[in-house]
C-alpha cells in the first residue's frame, strides 16, 4: 500500500492546529461535534485558572476542553511512535482513536495519564498539565479512569474489593461509603450480584465491565478505554460496548481506542484516525467512516469493514 | 529377531522388574538381619533417645531454623528491593552480596562466625546470635532471588491499574503487587525453609552446651555410647522427615493452589 508510506500531508494532520482556534472545534468538520452533551461542570475546571499556565494563556478554552494535546512526540529508542500530535476533546464529547495496528493510539492514550512519558510536546487534562514536571501525578490520576484491554482487575481481591480499594486508600471514603458507591456502579454494569466473586470466576466481559465500574468509583472527569473489547470473546462484546453507550448517553468525557467500527459511527461524537504516528483525518463519526477524505482512511476503512474483500491494485 | 516398538518397551519393562525383583531377593537373603537390627535400628537404643531428642534436639532444631528465617526473610526483603531499585549502586551491592552468599558453602560462613571472628578479632557473639547470622545471612541471598522473580512475576498492568487509580508507587507496591508476590513466592520460599532446617545441622560445628544440642549434634553424642550403633543417627533423620516431608507437601499445595489461579 502505497499511500500509508508516503510523509503525511502537513496539513491535514494538523487540523486543528490554527493558531487561536477553539481546539474543540480544530477543524471545519468538527463545528458539527458534540450535539447536545451538556458540558457538565466538574471539579477539575476550578483548578484550570491555578494550576494550568497553558490554559491561562489561551483563555475561552478552559471551560470546555477534558483533553488539550499540542506537538506530542514519543519514541522507544530510534522508533518514532508519536510524530507530532495535537488532540482535543472537549467535556462530555465521545472520541474514537481508530486506525492500524503500531499507529501509535495507545501510546497517545497511555501518554495522556503518564503510563508512557512523552519525549516533547504539552498535555493538559481536566485542568492538570501533565508534561509539567511538578505535576501531581496521582492527584491527575484519579480524575482520569483508565480501562484496559487486558482488565487489569485485581485478582487477589473481590470484585466488590476492587471497586472500594482505592476509593478507600486513595481518596479516604470511609469504607461503608466506599462500598454503597462500588454497589451503585456495580449495578450501573449489571454486575451487582457478583461482588462477592473473585475477578477469575467471571467471563472476560464480566471482568471488563468490573473495570468500568471500578474506574467509575473513583468520580472521574474523564474516562481512557484502550482497545477494551479487544481481548474479548464475540459474544460479550456487545455488553461492554452497550455500558460504554450507557456511559456517553450520560455525558461522560471518553476518548477510545477502538476497533469496533459501527460503535465509533453510532456513538462517537469524533472519530480521529491515526497513522504513522499522525493524526491524518479527524471529524465528526459519520462523516470521518462514512466518506473518508483521506486515502489512507479509505484504504484503512475499506480492509476492516470489508476484511474479506481482495485488495485491488489502486 | 524383527520387533514392534510395544513389544520392545514391553521386553525393556520385564527386565527391569526382573533385576528389582533379583535385589530385593539377594538382600533378603544375603543380608545379616539380626546385625542389622542390633546395630542399625535397635528400638531399646531409640527408646533411650527419647525425650531428649524431643524436649532438646527437635526444639533447638526448630529454633535455629526459625531464628535463621526471621533474619532471611527480613535481609531477603531489603536486597530484593535493592536489586530492583531504579539507582544503580543499590542494585549492584544486591547482586554482589547475593552471588557471593549463594557461591560460598555455608560451613564456610559458620566456620567463619564461630572461630574465624573469635580468632581474628577476639570477640564472640552470644550462641544463638553466630547461628542467626551465620543461617539468615546464606538463606537472605536465596530467599531475595525468589521475592525477586515473585515481584517480575506479578504482571506490570497489575501495576499500571493501580497507579491509573491514583495510588501512589508505595501503596501500589504495598496493596496491589507485594500480596500477590507473596502468593508466587510461597512454594520457593517454603523449600527454603525445608533447606534452612537441614542446614542448621551445621550448628553441630560450634562449641556448645548440652541444652544447646539440634538433632544431627544429639544424633552425634548417641553414637558415641557404647553399643548405640548408628540408632541414634537414625532418629535424627526420622526427625527432620517429620519437619521437612510436611513442608514439602505444604510446597506442593502452594504450587497447585498458584497454578490454578493463573490457569482460570
Amino acid at each position: 500500500m502505497s499511500t500509508s508510506a508516503a510523509s503525511p500531508d502537513p496539513a491535514s494532520s494538523h487540523p486543528s492546529a490554527s493558531p487561536g482556534a477553539d481546539p474543540a472545534r480544530g477543524s471545519q468538520r468538527d463545528a458539527a461535534s458534540g450535539p447536545g452533551r451538556s458540558a457538565a461542570p466538574s471539579p477539575g475546571a476550578s483548578r484550570v485558572s491555578s494550576d494550568d499556565a497553558a490554559a491561562a494563556s489561551d483563555r475561552g478554552r478552559s471551560g470546555s476542553a477534558a483533553v488539550h494535546v499540542r506537538d506530542l512526540h514519543k519514541s522507544y529508542g530510534d522508533l518514532e511512535v508519536l510524530r507530532g500530535i495535537d488532540l482535543d476533546v472537549a467535556k462530555g464529547e465521545v472520541v474514537c482513536l481508530i486506525g492500524p495496528s503500531g499507529s501509535g493510539k495507545s501510546t497517545l492514550l497511555r501518554c495522556l495519564n503518564l503510563l508512557e512519558s512523552p519525549q516533547s510536546g504539552t498535555i493538559s487534562v481536566g485542568g492538570f498539565t501533565v508534561t509539567d514536571p511538578d505535576l501531581d501525578v496521582d492527584a491527575m490520576r484519579r480524575r482520569v479512569g483508565m480501562v484496559f484491554q487486558q482488565f487489569n482487575l485485581f485478582p487477589h481481591l473481590s470484585v466488590l474489593e476492587n471497586c472500594t480499594v482505592s476509593q478507600v486508600k486513595v481518596l479516604k471514603r470511609s469504607k461503608d461509603e466506599a462500598k454503597r458507591i462500588a454497589l451503585a456502579n456495580l449495578e450501573r454494569v449489571g454486575l451487582e450480584a457478583k461482588a462477592g466473586q473473585r475477578p477469575t470466576q467471571l467471563s472476560g466481559g464480566q471482568q471488563q465491565r468490573v473495570a468500568i465500574a471500578r474506574a467509575l468509583s473513583m468520580d472521574p472527569d474523564l474516562m481512557l478505554f484502550d482497545e477494551p473489547t479487544s481481548a474479548l470473546d464475540p459474544e460479550t462484546v456487545g455488553d461492554v460496548l452497550a455500558i460504554m453507550r450507557q456511559l456517553a448517553d450520560d455525558g461522560m468525557t471518553m476518548l477510545v481506542v477502538t476497533h469496533e467500527m459501527s460503535f465509533a459511527r453510532d456513538v462517537a461524537d469524533r472519530v480521529v484516525f491515526m497513522d504513522g504516528g499522525v493524526v491524518v483525518e479527524q471529524g465528526p463519526a459519520r462523516e470521518v467512516i462514512g466518506s473518508p477524505q483521506h486515502e489512507r482512511t479509505r484504504t484503512f476503512l475499506s480492509r476492516v469493514l470489508n476484511p474479506t474483500t481482495v485488495d485491488t491494485p489502486e | 529377531m524383527a520387533m514392534t516398538t510395544r513389544q520392545r518397551a514391553k521386553l525393556s519393562r520385564g527386565i527391569q522388574y526382573a533385576v528389582l525383583v533379583v535385589v530385593l531377593i539377594a538382600l533378603v537373603f544375603l543380608a545379616d538381619w539380626n546385625v542389622l537390627y542390633q546395630r542399625v535400628f535397635n528400638p531399646e537404643v531409640a527408646l533411650n533417645q527419647f525425650p531428649g531428642i524431643i524436649t532438646v534436639a527437635l526444639k533447638n532444631t526448630l529454633i535455629y531454623t526459625v531464628l535463621g528465617f526471621v533474619v532471611g526473610l527480613t535481609l531477603g526483603v531489603v536486597l530484593a528491593l535493592m536489586k530492583l531499585s531504579s539507582v544503580a549502586p543499590y542494585r549492584w551491592i544486591a547482586t554482589l552480596y547475593i552471588e557471593f552468599f549463594r557461591g560460598v558453602p555455608a560451613l564456610l560462613v559458620f566456620l567463619a562466625l564461630g572461630y574465624g571472628i573469635p580468632l581474628a578479632f577476639g570477640f564472640r557473639f552470644n550462641h544463638y546470635v553466630t547461628v542467626m547470622i551465620a543461617l539468615g545471612v546464606v538463606a537472605a541471598a536465596y530467599i531475595a532471588e525468589s521475592l525477586r522473580a515473585g515481584l517480575q512475576a506479578v504482571p506490570p498492568g497489575q501495576y499500571e491499574a493501580a497507579r491509573s487509580l491514583g495510588m501512589s508507587h508505595t501503596r501500589a507496591m504495598v496493596t496491589i503487587v507485594i500480596p500477590q508476590a507473596l502468593r508466587i513466592v510461597l512454594p520457593p520460599l517454603t523449600n527454603e525453609v525445608i533447606l534452612l532446617t537441614k542446614d542448621s545441622s551445621l550448628v553441630y560445628l560450634l562449641g556448645m552446651g548440652v541444652q544447646q544440642y539440634e538433632l544431627t549434634k544429639f544424633g552425634r553424642e548417641g553414637i558415641s555410647d557404647a553399643g548405640a550403633g548408628l540408632t541414634p543417627l537414625v532418629v535424627a533423620g526420622i526427625c527432620y522427615l517429620i519437619i521437612t516431608v510436611p513442608l514439602g507437601l505444604l510446597s506442593r499445595h502452594f504450587e497447585t493452589k498458584t497454578d490454578r489461579v493463573k490457569k482460570s
